[in-house]
């Protein structure tokens, strides 16, 4: 992901200002990347069976050494792997979104895709789809997502920051209200309690099978979304100067729609819907990168997994044994956040 | 029918003169004709209902004493099954429906011979009981509307150990008037528990574990069949007061002798979704399993013995 970092565009521009500019991003890079691996090791070293790992990690003997091998390999590694793929999937669909959409409220879970998503993840599920065939988890949510994506470009093109709030809610709401109604008409009793999953998004006690199911996915979408960096880059200065340049439109289209879709939809197919990421990170980072889209993209992807695994470590420390849903700690934090842009853009000043 | 139909059809048309186009008239008509055939079926439903007159309740406060009822309606899972065990089947007007699923309930066969009902007031009304029986803690706004009516209701607890399964006994007996048969149950039940062989010095420990991570602890009645079959209960041994989730990782590092993983249950759900991850798969294949089906302890009655011989029988196969 950094690597892309260093293919920017302004290589050619010999500035003192660029200069010190480009020192800084690979600062917030290399920061942000020591923060996401310090995170990830946090994230291996907590959890319930926490006070007794020290001390079998000491014995070393027979089985209580295989136990905690155990748990770390097939708990929570698959956890904080998960958090690290879902966090950047997130934060950088959000910065994708935020310079494809040109509007900065754009982000997964506030304009639908997500929640389509797992509508999607939802059908997969609980019709026992994705017991004969556990592709089809992932392939209906991406299915969810990408019809999302371009309901959204149909009906916000080019319009007002306004009008894609607006689809957006009416898709989270449609998708919402049509998932809770799949689980309320499931057979299973426990089935309904699982709204609270699919709409507040967990990483609990997944395991490496997951990991297998969504991490191609990822990886493909987060290439996909990188490969558009450039592009939306001259798509800032508008969609007519951007063509002007040799910016295909199309191109970026297909790559930003595509890419959002098949990475969110993994992500939600395994998680549920996490909001507020994808719009939270790319605000924060987006002055430490000079505002440029080409940089904002894979730090966003590190800035998005950074804020996943310690709001997923977080849940693990607030209220152990009975942890609270991923998505209410990311709203606490997005929601005030979404307010405050929208205030700041009130007074006319959009970012 | 159709007659008043078509009639509010053309007023229909002659209210919305210009506006109101042909298609706009045929769905006003469709509309009502659909109306009409609901009150018709409401009537006719009402009608083969053939509810009691509302006369002054039945003769259920003078039941105790005047023998013993034979009208008796249960609305409780647990209530059914003792009743049952209790009194002949000829004396119960219905139980309630979820007795006759045999996943839940210990007596599904016996149940699916008798009338059930959905436990609704009117409808238990409509029976004309002489006696009700009720969980104290389910069906309250039934119960509350039947008490004011002048009906015989008896609530029972929830069954959480073997002393609580003999009161309830004791106190079914009594209501239905037959306390000789209630006590000969009560000592046959002693009678198998007390030959029950004895456990090791060292209790093996017996975990259940269920969807959502639910395990069973103190004052659950799981608990007492464990305890009584030799086993030390993990929910115990964490204090748990009473069902709580644990997390994977804690059943990893306690390591319980014998495992019993809950039922799948009817479709796909992720609460079930744990049973089948890697690490539980492990931890199970190096230990006991087995399988206490969940009707016999949901409910205390004498059935629930059978939950204890399954247990017992583990503990043989643990040596």
């Amino acid at each position: 992901m950094t690597g892309l970092a260093t293919s920017r565009p302004g290589g050619q521009n010999p500035h003192r200002e660029r200069r010190r500019a480009s020192s800084r991003v690979w600062m917030t890079g290399a920061v942000l990347a020591l923060l996401v691996a310090l995170a990830f090791l946090l994230s291996l070293m907590i959890g319930p069976a926490a006070v007794g790992l020290g001390a079998l990690f000491g014995q070393l003997t027979g089985g209580e050494a295989d136990t905690a091998i155990l748990i770390m390999r097939e708990i929570r590694l698959p956890r904080s792997l998960l958090a690290l793929m879902i966090g950047a999937t997130l934060g950088i669909s959000g910065a994708a979104l935020q310079g494809f959409l040109r509007n900065p409220l754009a982000e997964p879970g506030v304009i639908g895709v997500s929640a389509a998503a797992a509508l999607g993840a939802v059908i997969a599920l609980y019709t026992g789809l994705s017991t004969s065939q556990p592709l089809a988890l992932p392939a209906f949510a991406i299915g969810g997502a990408l019809a999302a994506v371009l309901v959204l470009q149909v009906l916000s093109g080019g319009a007002s920051t306004l009008t894609l709030i607006l689809a957006g809610v009416a898709i989270s709401s449609l998708a919402g209200a049509l998932t809770s109604l799949a689980l309320n008409l499931s057979p299973s009793p426990l089935a309904v309690q699982e709204i609270l999953f699919w709409m507040l998004g967990s990483i609990t006690d997944r395991s490496m099978v997951h990991v297998a199911l969504a991490a191609p996915f990822i990886v493909m979408g987060i290439g996909l979304l990188l490969a558009s960096a450039r592009d939306l880059e001259a798509l800032t200065l508008g969609e007519e100067a951007a063509s002007s340049m040799g910016v295909n439109l199309n191109r970026v289209r297909l790559l930003v729609v595509l890419g959002t879709a098949i990475s969110v939809g993994a992500a939600t197919a395994v998680s549920g819907v996490i909001g507020f990421i994808g719009l939270v990170v790319p605000h924060l980072l987006r002055p430490l990168v000079g505002h440029r889209p080409a940089l904002l993209l894979p730090v966003s992807a590190l800035g998005g997994a950074l804020l996943l695994l310690c709001a997923d470590i977080a849940v693990r420390l607030i209220t152990p044994g009975v942890e609270l849903k991923l998505g209410v700690l990311t709203a606490l934090i997005g929601a005030p956040f979404f307010l405050w842009i929208v205030l700041k853009s009130r007074g006319g000043r959009m970012t | 029918m159709t007659k008043p139909a078509t009639r509010a059809a053309r007023w229909l048309r002659s209210v919305g003169a210009e506006g109101m186009a042909g298609a706009n008239a045929l769905a006003a008509l469709v509309l009502v004709l659909v109306l009409v055939v609901v009150m018709v079926l409401a009537l006719g439903g009402a009608a083969a209902e053939a509810l009691p007159s509302p006369s002054p309740s039945p003769a259920p406060l003078a039941a105790e004493s005047a023998g013993k009822p034979q009208r008796i309606v249960s609305l409780n899972l647990c209530t059914d099954q003792l009743l049952m065990q209790i009194v002949d089947h000829g004396r119960i007007r219905a139980i309630t429906a979820l007795s006759q699923d045999a996943q839940i309930s210990g007596m599904a066969q016996e149940a699916q011979k008798l009338p059930a009902t959905m436990g609704v007031a009117e409808e238990v009304i409509a029976m004309r009981p002489d006696l009700v029986l009720a969980g104290t803690f389910s069906t309250r706004a039934t119960v509350a509307i039947l008490r004011r009516l002048g009906y015989e209701v008896v609530d029972f607890a929830p069954e959480t150990d073997f002393a609580s399964i003999k009161a309830n006994i004791r106190k079914m007996a009594r209501a239905v008037g037959e306390p000789a048969r209630g006590e000969a149950i009560v000592r046959s039940m002693e009678a198998e528990l007390a030959r029950i062989p004895a456990p090791p010095a060292e209790r093996p420990v017996y975990a259940n574990y269920n969807a959502n991570g639910y395990t069973s602890g103190n004052g659950d009645l799981i608990t007492a069949v464990a305890n009584a079959a030799g086993f030390d209960m993990l929910g115990q041994r964490l204090d748990l007061a009473g069902p709580e989730p644990i997390a994977l990782e804690q059943m990893l590092v306690t390591r319980p002798d014998l495992i019993d993983l809950g039922e799948d249950g009817k479709a796909p759900t992720l609460a079930t979704e744990i049973f089948r991850h890697p690490a539980l798969q492990r931890l199970i294949r190096e230990r006991a399993t087995v399988d206490v089906p969940a009707k016999y302890t949901i409910c205390g009655s004498p059935r629930t013995m059978e939950a204890v011989h399954i247990m017992v029988e583990a503990r043989r196969r643990l040596g």
